[in-house]
């Protein structure tokens, strides 16, 4: 287990590391620089890449990026001035994390619960009706459902706030928002996998045993359905907690989504090679959680 | 018995009203604001939502209000005859943390500004100041910049240019601390707690990305005339989400560009003022992108072609619906001697409609001087930034090209980074780009980028204009000024020098219960208050 886990650590290194490469050349070639402007002078411009150090070469300027990274420091904004990368990541991820987590958490277990229940009353009409909510969470984005929401919930009803952070009745649109489309793929991946694991002999042996039906369901098919779950988890979870740059503009969320792409807009090379890194460490670790999790989940998994 | 009652019930409603009005919030007016400033730093400002903060923070020698210059921290000043040399006398006043302002601070502040060491956006705003561009390039010593402080109360500036006082109000002319700036470093004007400010409100505390609340200074000067106790500025509330806030309390004012937004509120009751912000281009690179549209996009005959086939009015009435039409180059809200300058010196340069006949008679005039004919004519490059609206306003002017002159137009839309940078390489032929209306005049704003020392990304080279533009920038009396900088505008007009297309509108709405604000080429809330 402990080798496992230590190969693991080292894939995820080198993984990082070479994503650092990747997204840093890219950058670079990208037209312009981010201090290009109509309405400041040449000689100002030149300046401002001398003091960040854009004029030297290419590969100076990687190694020394390289050589912060490995000490922990991601730089400061280029544009955002005086703030650290690290602090800008620390301030909004959190945010973005609550968020969200919550949306997460009540999604995966609602959408756990509607595949579950489509699986048992398969081709009945709560599995027709829960489909087209399923399907209703996917077609309609968050740009549509976030804005409507808000105005009917917030404007005309007034019984949420229309946009804001910091108190739970802001937290219950954009985490209701954010969470569709998970309930809509959780439940169809759970459907299918519960209906795979429903038709296998051990489930048919322990029905004929008399065992009853909920016990079936819970102990049996529910637990080995889960797999195909949890092998999304790691990518799901990792995309809501770093934030959703729609979500956190409609309801005015300080979230680390709005970073993402403003850092691209504005040509922010530190800001975009520190939120890469960040976010593809983060993969890596949920990845590797994943994994594990697997294990506890179906110990027929080694993880030697 | 009955008597005792009314009384209880008069001292009642009295105690409820009371309680009403200690707990109603009428001194705080509720902002939204589009997006975040980069930074508080007075020297890095380069955006509206800093300018926006910075013109209730931050208080210079002499204060704009509605396009006129009064005293501010200068109480008074002498200015030469030339205006090339200003004796500021200082008033007591402030920081927000007791210390007292002196002539030192404003010393510290510009040679802070010209320090090349540490590329400062608005390092050129203090070029004006005799020696300080040569300063800023190592060429001069310090104590070579005409700047000069007599006492702790009395600041002579000797200025390379003869300049006005407005041109005074700008925050690069405002003072700075030495010892809290050094203190602070790289991170200066980064949060609330690194920010030290001398005007009539303070930054209590900023949420990045969420909210900046400014409160009242009460060590400002004149903090008397201040009715606002508390100004909440909620970031990236605009648009829909501007308009939901506003439908639901949240904010008092907000500005738009839609009319459709703007009028889902004043429906609801709510006022609109609306004022010029700014100007919206189809630039022309005069090199061409390439020697063949080169030499049509340089002739003048050529150029007034394009004029008179782009129909502004039609452009106005579909895409650029929060707009007028440009039909000249001076904004209609801009300073004249004494009013506006539209009023003074009325004019049309440009055409409001199309006029395809006389845009083909200019076409025929043009070919004719280039030896050329119609299907010589290469295929055009307009450049855009990507967005919708800059998309579709492009796409209606190519159309018009096409239909009354027969110019086929090819759209280049690009990322902005990328539009910059292939402006700046002159890998264009037409932009489309748009330009903010200047805290004094196009002259210093717009009007140098077409100086044959520019270049890029104009590339437009005429001595005349060069000569015109001089004798309106040496003017050292205010008519003098605005009368040269007509003879430029009509040159400019006359020339085609640039395809002006309309002057962007902005419109304020708010709560109707506030008053007390003002709009030249700028919304400015200083003043603001509720009224009773």
């Amino acid at each position: 287990m402990l080798g496992y886990i230590g190969r693991k650590l080292l894939t995820a290194a080198a993984t990082v590391l070479i994503l650092a490469t990747l997204t840093f050349f890219l950058v670079k070639l990208l037209p312009g620089n981010p201090f290009l402007s109509e309405t400041v002078p040449e000689v100002i411009q030149q300046k401002q890449r001398e003091y960040y150090g854009l004029d030297k070469p290419v590969y100076v300027q990687y190694l020394r990026y390289m050589g912060n990274l490995l000490r922990g420091d991601l730089g400061s904004s280029l544009k955002k001035v005086g703030r650290s990368v690290v602090g800008i990541i620390a301030e909004s991820f959190p945010v973005s994390a609550k968020l969200g987590l919550i949306s997460f958490l009540i999604s995966e277990a609602i959408g756990i619960l509607f595949g579950i229940l489509c699986a048992q009353f398969k081709n009945k009409w709560p599995d027709y009706l829960l489909m087209i909510v399923v399907i209703l969470g996917i077609a309609l984005p968050a740009m549509v459902l976030g804005p409507l929401l808000r105005f009917v919930l917030g404007v005309k009803l007034r019984i949420l706030p229309v946009t804001g952070w910091g108190s739970l009745e802001q937290l219950v649109m954009p985490a209701f928002v954010l969470g569709m489309g998970t309930i809509a793929v959780t439940t169809r991946n759970m459907r299918a996998s519960m209906l795979g694991v429903t038709t296998q002999d051990y489930i048919k042996t322990a029905r004929s045993k008399g065992i009853s039906p909920v016990r079936v369901v819970m102990k049996h098919e529910f637990k080995n359905s889960l797999v195909p779950i949890i092998t999304n988890m790691g990518v799901q979870i990792a995309s809501v907690l770093t934030g959703s740059f729609v979500v956190e503009s409609i309801f005015l969320i300080p979230g680390l989504g709005k970073y993402f792409v403003d850092s691209i807009t504005t040509l922010d090379y530190t800001l975009i090679m520190g939120l890469t890194i960040f976010y593809g460490t983060f993969l890596v670790v949920m990845n590797l959680l994943v994994d594990l999790l697997y294990g506890f989940i179906d110990p027929r998994i080694r993880l030697k | 018995m009955k008597k005792r009652c009314l009384t209880i019930l008069m001292v009642l409603a009295l105690a409820v009203n009371l309680a009403g009005a200690a707990g109603s919030n009428e001194g705080v007016l509720k902002v939204g604001w589009p997006y975040e400033p980069a930074s508080m730093d007075p020297h890095r400002a380069n955006e509206d939502a800093a300018y926006d903060a910075l013109r209730m923070m931050v208080e210079g020698l002499v204060r704009n209000v509605d396009g006129e210059a009064v005293p501010g921290i200068a109480e008074s000043w002498e200015a030469s005859a030339d205006n090339m040399e200003y004796t500021f006398h200082l008033r007591k006043s402030r920081f927000s943390d007791g210390s007292p302002v002196t002539a030192k601070d404003f010393q510290y502040s510009l040679f802070r500004l010209l320090d090349a060491s540490k590329a400062f956006e608005k390092a050129d705003s203090a070029f004006i100041i005799k020696n300080a561009e040569s300063y800023y390039k190592g060429k001069s010593k310090a104590e070579e910049v005409g700047i000069e402080v007599k006492n702790d109360y009395t600041l002579k500036l000797t200025l390379a240019v003869p300049t006005f006082p407005i041109t005074f109000a700008d925050w690069p002319f405002s003072p700075m601390s030495k010892a809290f700036v050094e203190a602070k470093g790289a991170v200066y004007g980064s949060e609330a707690a690194n920010l030290l400010t001398n005007g009539p409100f303070t930054l209590k505390a900023w949420e990045h990305d969420s909210k900046l609340i400014l409160v009242k200074n009460e060590n400002y000067w004149d903090s008397r005339s201040i009715s606002l106790s508390e100004i909440d500025a909620f970031i990236n509330a605009a648009g829909d989400t501007a308009v939901d806030m506003m439908l639901a309390k949240q904010l008092d004012l907000v500005e738009f560009s839609n009319r459709n937004q703007v009028k889902t509120l004043t429906d609801k009751g709510l006022a609109v003022e609306a004022y010029a912000s700014n100007y919206q281009f189809l630039h022309i690179n005069h090199k061409g992108k390439n020697e063949k549209t080169g030499r049509f996009l340089s002739n003048v005959n050529f150029r007034r072609a394009l004029s008179y086939a782009i129909d502004r009015q039609a452009l106005v009435s579909t895409v650029y619906t929060t707009s007028t039409p440009s039909t000249r180059l001076t904004a209609p809200n801009e300073q004249g001697v004494k009013g506006r300058f539209d009023e003074e010196y009325p004019y049309a340069g440009f055409p409001a409609e199309a006029n395809p006949a006389k845009a083909k008679e200019y076409l025929a005039i043009a070919l004719k001087e280039l030896g050329l004919s119609a299907s010589d004519m290469p295929t055009f490059t307009m450049l855009c930034f990507d967005s919708q609206g800059s998309l579709m306003a492009l796409q209606a002017i190519q159309d018009m090209l096409k239909k009354n002159l027969g110019v086929i137009c090819v759209i280049d839309a690009q990322p902005i980074p990328s539009m910059i940078a292939k402006v700046y390489a002159s890998d264009y032929d037409l932009w489309k780009g748009g330009s903010s209306l200047g805290q004094v005049d196009w002259l210093d704003e717009i009007a140098k980028s077409y100086l044959s020392s520019a270049g890029a990304p104009y590339n437009y080279k005429n001595m005349a204009f060069d000569a015109l533009y001089k004798k309106a920038s040496m003017a050292t009396k205010w008519k003098e000024r605005k009368d040269r900088m007509f003879d430029l505008e009509k040159y400019y007009c006359d020339n085609v020098i640039d395809l002006l297309l309309n002057w962007q509108q902005v419109f304020v709405v708010h709560n109707p219960k506030l008053g007390g604000m003002y709009m030249t080429t700028y919304l400015d809330y200083t003043q603001a208050s509720f009224k009773k």
